[in-house]
């Protein structure tokens, strides 16, 4: 059938090509979760918080205050109580803060939970810097044990102008159950 | 058309385009208009 | 020839094995193989159709009434994934078979072995996702988007839904590359690209969005897969990962894939308004243009399904502005459909109606995705029965109308039988005013704030509901006349002519009513 004029690949050169295109797009797929993860670090978007340790900040900006408010949520299988022990704090960017978090093990066994946080605004994210936290490290709880976990923090005063409450919220998941189960 | 129309001619048919787009025309328009003016009415706040 | 193909398959799906039933199944013909391909898309229409009706019936009035919440979810669910894999894909993929090699002058598809590989696949990936239904723990229910960490809840469905959505990947991708190979290899002498069919060259387009963005998906479903059973945190935020990126990655794939299940639509309609308009089809290269434009900025607008997840404002208004820019090269078809009408002598028989039904109502569908497209607004439409309303419109009135136009265009010519011309009108009246009865109030209902995919709501929503509802199964009825006109025609009826319809060109209508069984086994002249 191949009466054309035109010069062209033989089928099965063509149909390699077209799989090759295929295995690539698939590779592409996974390719976008490294791409996204740099995407959002360099950027600070999607209220992903750095993972690292910030260092305390040298200037205090007095002329402005901003409202940081804090949230506890639990992951489906955790049976924990968790709870900020004040819901909002008014600071001044560069100002140091700590406040605890009170978690008590409800379980009669110990559990180990990671805290995953979250900043709302997305933009505010990457302004919002930890010197302290229990998101660092896993934490285990002994059965029915209860424990103060503190978070200290402070407000980049680069923080945008228009910005004045943000939004700290913590997710703590079981491990266990997360490694088991789902 | 072999199957159902006697060939006619083209002047009579494009009459009758013209008749039957201006007639559904005005006939969707008034159904759309009819179903957005009862939405209207479904969701007016009722006066307190 | 083709009159005792079409015989059998319909004996083999009503009466189970009948003689010759090996036939099909090892069937290499292009003729055969799209035959299989529409009749199980008349199936699973019928399938998916069923589940709608469960949805309509307890949205008729609020109140738990008919089914629980957690089923009503699974019928929203396999409704959707149903209607999109295996009742609109299989479809186009049925008319590709049977009319690209009787559009180009080829005697048959380039790779016939794996074309009966590729339908063959299907029957068995909708036999595993339908056969969820049965299962402990019930069918998938997480929406067709299946978003985790919701769809990582599913029982044991889950990991037969995974892997039925792979098998129709695999399915998609054999088929697309069966077509690329196919429209650029098989051509007659003189068919240069330029002066193919608009159905081939919305086909060649939509084959190469196929291959690139189905393997997407698998990778999406696989990382899902993964996620749950083998200790990865792709989407686990414990474990470092990201509900949102799965929205990325299945957005990525999700944008295309509405432009493949309306690409071959525009073909459709792009053949069937110049033959009943009896001109040429104006702007021809203008059309080819703008089919390649739409594929292009499918790429670059996956986010506008996603502008709630907390995004910046650059990026709400980069993919708002790419999303409005495709209505540009819409437009230009739209208007070129219009413009090959204007003064033409027209004729308004079934094809020519839902040809027309689809530019109209397809159009009103695309008015309100540009609403959606406006990134502050769709922040209050987000997640209602707007989108809703919005995506039936082109997926009902767009896609199937073409499918159906296109049946109705083709059918005199695969089976060497005319259809019943009354029937098929009152057929599309009933369609047409249903339809609109079904989906227009549920425009209000979005405005008004009612979220999708819920069984129950309040009081202020029963009006439209019940409405819709009513036109839900005034609609569904209506579509019995459709199975019923074509299998009565594929069973005999009024003799139809080679040329068919007095305005039709092009090389499938050289060929006799019905076409032997090689369409063109000596490549036919191209002027």
């Amino acid at each position: 059938m191949s009466v054309n004029t035109e010069p062209k690949l033989s089928t099965a050169r063509l149909v390699a090509r077209l799989g090759l295109v295929v295995v690539a797009m698939f590779g592409f797929g996974y390719v976008m979760v490294p791409i996204y993860d740099v995407f959002c670090d360099i950027t600070g978007l999607n209220g992903k918080t750095s993972d690292e340790v910030a260092t305390a900040p040298v200037i205090v900006d007095t002329s402005r205050t901003v409202t940081v408010e804090f949230d506890a949520t639990l992951n489906e299988y955790m049976q924990w109580e968790f709870a900020p022990e004040v819901h909002k704090v008014t600071v001044h960017p560069g100002e140091l803060k700590t406040v605890n978090y009170r978690v008590r093990n409800r379980m009669d066994q110990d559990v180990n939970g990671q805290a995953v946080p979250s900043v709302a605004p997305g933009q505010a994210a990457e302004y919002l810097k930890k010197t302290e936290c229990f998101c660092f490290t896993q934490q285990t709880l002994k059965a029915g044990e209860v424990r103060d976990m503190p978070v200290t923090f402070f407000i980049d005063p680069a923080l945008p102008d228009d910005v004045h409450v943000v939004s700290l919220s913590y997710t703590f998941f079981d491990l266990a159950k997360l490694a088991s189960h789902p | 058309m072999m199957t159902m129309n006697p060939v006619q001619e083209d002047s009579v048919r494009k009459q009758r385009t013209r008749r039957m787009a201006i007639g559904l025309g005005v006939l969707a328009i008034a159904f759309y208009i009819g179903f957005i003016l009862m939405s209207v009415f479904v969701y007016s706040n009722p006066t307190p | 020839m083709s009159e005792a193909t079409t015989h059998d398959a319909h004996d083999h799906h009503d009466h189970g094995p009948a003689k010759g039933l090996m036939r099909w199944v090892t069937t290499t013909n292009h003729k055969d193989i799209g035959t299989l391909y529409l009749l199980f898309s008349l199936l699973m229409f019928f399938v998916g159709g069923a589940m709608a009706m469960v949805i309509r019936a307890e949205l008729f009035a609020p109140g738990m009434q008919i089914v629980d919440p957690y089923f009503f979810n699974q019928m929203t669910t396999n409704h959707a994934l149903i209607m999109i894999f295996g009742a609109v894909m299989p479809a186009f993929v049925g008319l590709a078979n049977w009319l690209l090699p009787m559009m180009i002058g080829a005697p048959d598809m380039a790779l016939p072995r794996m074309n009966n590989w590729s339908f063959w696949i299907l029957p068995f990936a909708f036999s595993m996702l339908i056969g969820t239904l049965f299962m402990d723990g019930g069918a998938p229910a997480a929406g067709w988007t299946i978003y985790p960490p919701l769809v990582l809840q599913t029982g044991d469905a889950f990991p037969f839904m995974i892997f039925a959505i792979h098998m129709m990947g695999i399915s998609s991708v054999m088929g697309a590359i069966n077509v690329i190979a196919t429209i650029l290899n098989m051509r007659a002498p003189g068919m240069t690209l330029m002066k193919m069919p608009l159905f081939v060259w919305t086909w060649l387009i939509t084959a190469y969005l196929l291959i690139a963005v189905m393997p997407v998906l698998a990778g999406a479903v696989t990382m899902l897969l993964t996620d749950k059973y083998f200790h990865t945190s792709f989407f686990t935020a414990a474990g470092g990962g990201d509900p949102v990126m799965y929205q990325h990655i299945f957005w990525f794939f999700g944008h295309p894939e509405v432009y493949i299940l309306i690409l071959p639509a525009f073909g459709i309609v792009s053949q069937i308004i110049p033959t009943f308009a009896r001109k040429q089809l104006f702007g021809y290269s203008s059309m080819v243009y703008a089919t390649a434009s739409i594929a292009f900025l499918s790429f670059i607008v996956w986010a506008h399904h996603m502008f709630t997840v907390g995004m910046p404002v650059a990026g709400e208004l980069f993919f708002m502005y790419a999303t409005m820019l495709i209505a540009v090269p819409t437009g230009v078809k739209v208007f070129n459909w219009v413009s090959t009408m204007w003064k033409g002598s027209m004729t308004f028989e079934t094809p020519m109606l839902f040809a027309l039904g689809f530019v109209v109502l397809f159009t009103i569908g695309g008015f309100s995705g540009l609403m959606l497209a406006i990134a502050p607004s769709d922040f209050q439409y987000h997640d209602t029965y707007f989108v809703v309303a919005h995506f039936h419109y082109v997926l009902v009135t767009g896609a199937i109308y073409a499918i159906m136009a296109g049946t109705y265009y083709w059918l005199p010519k695969w089976t060497g039988h005319m259809y019943n011309e009354t029937l098929g009108k009152w057929h599309f009246w009933l369609s047409t005013i249903t339809v609109n009865i079904l989906f227009f109030p549920q425009h209000f209902l979005g405005l008004a704030g009612m979220p999708r995919r819920i069984p129950d709501y309040s009081v202020q929503f029963a009006e439209f509901n019940m409405i819709s509802s009513i036109g839900g199964f005034a609609f569904g009825l209506s579509q019995l006349m459709f199975a019923y006109i074509v299998i009565s025609t594929i069973r005999g009826g009024k003799k139809a002519s080679d040329q068919v319809w007095d305005g039709a060109k092009g090389l499938e209508w050289t060929l006799p009513s019905p076409p032997p069984y090689h369409s063109f086994t000596e490549a036919p002249e191209v002027k």
